[in-house]
């Protein structure tokens, strides 16, 4: 019989291990993976088995902790992020560009690892006591904090043309169409969040995932396609064997991507992202090994801090897809599970930064052999395979469409983060009560 | 690709793959005539992405509108259906339970059995108010149709959130209420009738929670109705409801505390009846 805690240890880092499988995969998103994981667990109990907590628990957290983490080998060697690491690519595509992908890496390797240090020992003693008086002070406030959130993301974009040719009209156009198409982007992603929350397409047998085809046509397709066709292949990547940071640099991205995170995390429909930008905005970091070191720290609060709330006790929070998912699994809230919960995130962090490094390499060797266009054409394959498989052709068409709205602001050049409407505009139009008005109007309810 | 490759392609795109002489931009060689192969734009790509997500959300709404809710069975509820939209047919176990805030309905809760298990109904804020505003509450034993959204908790946890009041297809149930005085043990959730003479009315303290209680001497004794200020408000002509008149009322059979009440559900359901017959003048029919 093997001892709870060592059963723990294992799970957690099996956990861990099985992310270096699938993180790397730009279309892959963890929860995603949960989902599948989720479907099988729920047949488990008709076929007689019962899984114990103390190992299904450890090890859905070593997935979140290590995917978190890994998953920046995609979001810089291959351009591919989710929506939590939309800022990362632009600082890590130069880094790439410069034959660094390999430090570029790294560097938001560090970050992550600052952030579950942030998380096991800074939230982990406070979070109990601290993060219910949070929630209890937010409650009323969240519709309006999600009305200037949408604000500040549509209004900080500024025009990026306009700079040439002669004044007037073409001008002003010129340097409108990138804002345009941003909020263009945001009116459609939003309305495409009505239809997928008020009538969701796909069948009620896997309604739990009705979001997925969504966010794969929104984040993962139009980075595939663009690969595909701009045939932009990277130099030869340089092997780092020190990195330019110090104690400094890292404790400054650390407080600002910790800020950005926690906000995302505690926040409802707030991703990683937004968080990032606003901390980003608020502590006013210029610099760019800051920049991308915050970015590894907030997307590692964002995602496991969120799956972290579930086990606070006495929160009764479900942040974030993973949590949403257990929910309906599992019932969390005592000092144990929360313990066990840490343990968890500690072991999981570990063994994944210490997989950063041979994954890091792995994935240049394969880009060098394969080239960027063969890993993007993969990529589309799995993306095309995982939503057919789970959401049916309903959710093919689904994620068509999200795919036109995720490619208006590659080729416009605007934000990504406008695409995040798909939750933003819904859930703020909900919380103030105009939701059910405006479904109404869209012929939804 | 190096420098030297990515020169070498863009040399490529500007001579005639044919006779290998300039062309340029052009898409036909003007030395052999030979077509050229093209670049997509930048700009047909924006076009055609703009198209598609326009276009696209447009007829993924029409399908959205168009495609029927499926009606499922309880029993059938899986927790990979968390989220779904659905609809459930059967009969409410009981009356809906309402709960207000500074006099407001603020959510009502009900319990939906289709003959394969049961479900919570929950309706919250306006779909809640709506219901009581045009009294769609439902009572014990009618028919329902409930479209909402199935929210699935661990430990078989498992509920269905109304969107809206129309969400709500209700038939009041055909069914005769006996007379209380024929019922012997009544129980949870029935309905009765009861009829006779107010004896009392006790009146909630100005700012109190509390309901009104109406005791009422019926053919098998003395019963206390329980009526919330939101119903009693509601009644007609309630200023007859003083000891001494004569009522008849369908309430529900609830337990409150261990003991056993009667409650008003509607205040269409309490009638105050007309003064006994001797001290009313001859009807018309009895005149020569």
């Amino acid at each position: 019989m093997i001892p709870t805690a060592l059963m723990v240890a294992l799970a957690a880092a099996g956990g861990a291990l099985v992310s270096a499988l699938i993180s790397w995969l730009p279309a892959l998103h963890v929860y995603n993976v949960l989902g599948l994981m989720m479907m099988g667990l729920y047949a488990l109990p008709s076929h007689g088995v019962a899984v114990p907590p103390e190992l299904i628990l450890p090890f859905m957290i070593g997935l979140v902790v290590g995917w978190a983490m890994l998953n920046t080998v995609p979001s810089v060697l291959l351009g591919a992020p989710d929506e939590g690491a939309i800022f990362t690519v632009l600082p890590g595509q130069k880094y790439l560009m410069l034959g660094r992908g390999h430090e570029g890496v790294l560097m938001t390797g560090i970050g992550a690892l600052a952030g579950t240090f942030f998380l096991v020992l800074v939230m982990g003693p406070l979070a109990p006591k601290l993060l219910p008086v949070i929630r209890g002070v937010m409650k009323p406030h969240m519709h309006w904090v999600l009305w200037v959130i949408t604000a500040f993301i549509l209004m900080s974009e500024w025009p990026k043309g306009g700079t040439f040719g002669p004044e007037g009209w073409h001008r002003f156009l010129d340097a409108w169409r990138g804002l345009a198409a941003g909020l263009l982007t945001f009116l459609l992603s939003g309305l495409l969040g009505f239809i997928l929350l008020n009538r969701p397409p796909v069948d009620p047998d896997v309604a739990f995932q009705n979001i997925l085809p969504a966010f794969v046509g929104l984040f993962a397709v139009p980075w595939c396609i663009l690969n595909i066709m701009s045939a932009v292949n990277p130099p030869p990547q340089k092997m780092a064997t020190s990195l330019a940071v110090n104690g400094d640099v890292i404790l400054r991205g650390t407080i600002a991507g910790g800020l950005g995170g926690g906000f995302a995390a505690s926040f409802p429909v707030i991703t990683a992202g937004i968080g990032g930008l606003l901390a980003g905005h608020s502590t006013a970091q210029r610099d760019e090994r800051v920049f991308i070191i915050s970015q590894g720290v907030s997307k590692q609060v964002y995602y496991v801090g969120a799956f972290m709330m579930f086990f606070v006790p006495g929160l009764h929070a479900a942040r974030g897809g993973g949590a949403m998912m257990l929910r309906t699994f599992h019932t969390a809230g005592s000092y144990y599970e929360y313990f066990m919960a840490l343990a968890s995130i500690a072991i999981a962090g570990a063994v994944a930064f210490l997989m950063l490094g041979p994954l890091t390499r792995l994935v240049i060797k394969f880009i060098e052999r394969f080239n960027y266009r063969s890993a993007s054409w993969l990529a589309l394959l799995i993306c095309l395979a995982m939503v057919v498989g789970i959401t049916g052709l309903n959710g093919l068409v689904v994620m068509l469409v999200a795919t036109g709205i995720g490619l208006l602001p590659v080729l416009f050049g605007s934000r990504r983060l406008n695409c995040l409407g798909i939750l933003l505009l819904p859930f703020a139009c909900n919380m103030s009560g105009l939701g059910p008005a405006i479904a109404h109007f869209l012929r939804l309810m | 690709m190096d420098e030297h490759s990515q020169a070498q392609s863009n040399v490529q795109e500007i001579i005639c793959q044919q006779c290998g002489r300039y062309v340029g931009p052009l898409p036909r060689c003007p030395h052999c005539g030979a077509r050229q192969p093209q670049r997509i734009s930048l700009r047909a790509l924006r076009l055609a992405a703009v198209g598609l997500a326009t276009v696209g959300l447009f007829l993924l709404w029409l399908m959205a509108i168009h495609r029927d809710i499926p009606l499922i069975k309880i029993a059938d509820i899986q927790p990979t259906m968390n989220f779904a939209l659905v609809r459930v047919a059967g009969q409410a176990t009981g009356d809906a339970r309402t709960f207000r805030e500074a006099g407001k309905i603020r959510s009502l809760r009900f319990t939906v059995n289709d003959g394969t298990g049961d479900l919570a109904i929950n309706a919250y804020g306006k779909a809640a108010e709506q219901m009581a505003l045009y009294d769609r509450i439902p009572r014990a034993g009618d028919p329902v149709e409930v479209t909402g959204s199935l929210t699935i908790g661990a430990d078989e946890n498992v509920s269905l959130r109304m969107q809206s009041g129309d969400a709500l297809k209700l038939q009041r149930a055909a069914k005769v209420t006996p007379p209380l005085a024929n019922v012997t043990n009544v129980v949870e959730g029935a309905q009765v009738v009861v009829t006779g003479a107010v004896t009392r009315i006790v009146t909630p303290r100005s700012g109190s929670r509390a309901p009104y209680v109406v005791t009422v001497r019926a053919a098998a004794g003395e019963r206390q109705l329980v009526i919330w200020s939101s119903v009693f408000e509601k009644i007609e002509q309630r200023e007859r409801l003083v000891p001494g008149a004569a009522l008849r009322a369908k309430v529900t059979a609830e337990t409150y505390k261990g003991q056993k009440q009667l409650k008003l559900g509607r205040a269409a359901d309490l009638e105050i009846l007309p003064p006994p017959a001797a001290t009313n003048p001859a009807p018309e029919a009895a005149k020569p």
